[in-house]
């Protein structure tokens, strides 16, 4: 491989980076390049001891995706983070992505949960005013076992308990985002040589 | 086992060849790569990490007979760092040798 080819390998797979860094980044490598050559290497020598440019520019754009994860936070740019650093083949993301999947379900799970309780609440709310009103219905919920004035206060409460429940689980999903984030930094600190 | 060996020592070694004195890329990735067989690419993402995170910072200097270098330089953060990284080398490299002492002893 000499000099243009490695080059423009490094350019392509750095293309999802801001043009201004890859710029930058690219120009390490010119120099790299030049500085080697003032010193009698051949482009070929240089560019085998550099390495593959591909794993050079994933390594780049890896940190760089997990940057904006942190930054911006949003379910897009996680998975970008996640796929990102599983593209790096480190063996260690291949076993922990079913148990993660898992663990996402049961977060979806308990919003589910959430929202239904929500629902239920709401719904007794709303047939207890609804019977209220309507007397000729209050027969059948006595029939029930279950007094309007009753199920105002139980539909109240369970409405309040689910958005308690809802509240409480938005604070486990950012712990959980936080968490993955710095998993996910570890990784490439490792196959970077990043120690700390 | 030794790739991550050396991957994980490499940040150490970058900042130490730094503290004596002040390298533009080319230059340590030579003296690193000297003592280390490593893919010598894998420097430079290390460097800029290490640039972002305020350890090292870069300035241009004239060269003879070509474009200006970009010398790495330690910042007072950097070198609090490197301080720190080599008393926990120094530990680790001496506790695996007692083991190692010790095994040895064992087995003769």
């Amino acid at each position: 491989m000499n000099k243009n080819e490695f080059i423009k390998k490094l350019k392509h797979g750095l293309s999802g980076l801001p043009e201004d860094e890859v710029v930058d980044i690219v120009s390490d490598y010119e120099d790299h390049f030049i500085a080697g050559a003032s010193e009698g290497r051949t482009e070929s020598e240089i560019a085998s001891g550099l390495g593959d440019p591909n794993q050079i520019a994933r390594q780049m754009t890896a940190s760089n995706i997990i940057k904006k994860a942190e930054k911006n936070i949003s379910f897009v740019n996680i998975s970008r983070a996640i796929f990102a650093t599983a593209g790096l083949g480190f063996i260690n993301l291949v076993f922990v992505i079913w148990p993660y999947l898992a663990i996402v379900g049961f977060i979806l799970g308990l919003l589910a949960t959430g929202i239904g309780i929500i629902s239920v609440g709401v719904v007794t709310v709303m047939i207890s005013i609804f019977s209220l009103f309507n007397p000729d219905l209050v027969g059948h919920y006595v029939n029930l076992g279950l007094y309007p004035a009753a199920g105002l206060f139980m539909g109240i409460s369970a409405s309040t308990f689910g958005l308690l429940f809802i509240i409480g689980w938005g604070y486990l999903v950012k712990w959980f985002y936080i968490l993955t984030v710095k998993y996910l930094k570890l990784n490439v600190k490792i196959i970077t040589g990043e120690k700390k | 086992m030794e790739t991550q060996l050396k991957k994980g020592v490499l940040e150490l070694c970058v900042m130490s060849v730094l503290e004596q004195h002040d390298c533009y890329g080319y230059e340590l990735v030579n003296t690193i790569s000297k003592k280390i067989a490593i893919a010598e690419g894998t420097i430079y993402p290390l460097l800029r990490r290490l640039k972002n995170d305020g350890y090292v910072e870069t300035y241009l200097q004239e060269s003879t007979g070509g474009p200006p270098r970009k010398y790495y330089k330690l910042t007072d953060r950097g070198r609090k760092m490197n301080k720190e990284l080599k008393e926990e080398w120094d530990t680790f490299f001496k506790n695996v040798n007692d083991l190692l002492k010790g095994l040895h002893n064992e087995q003769e």
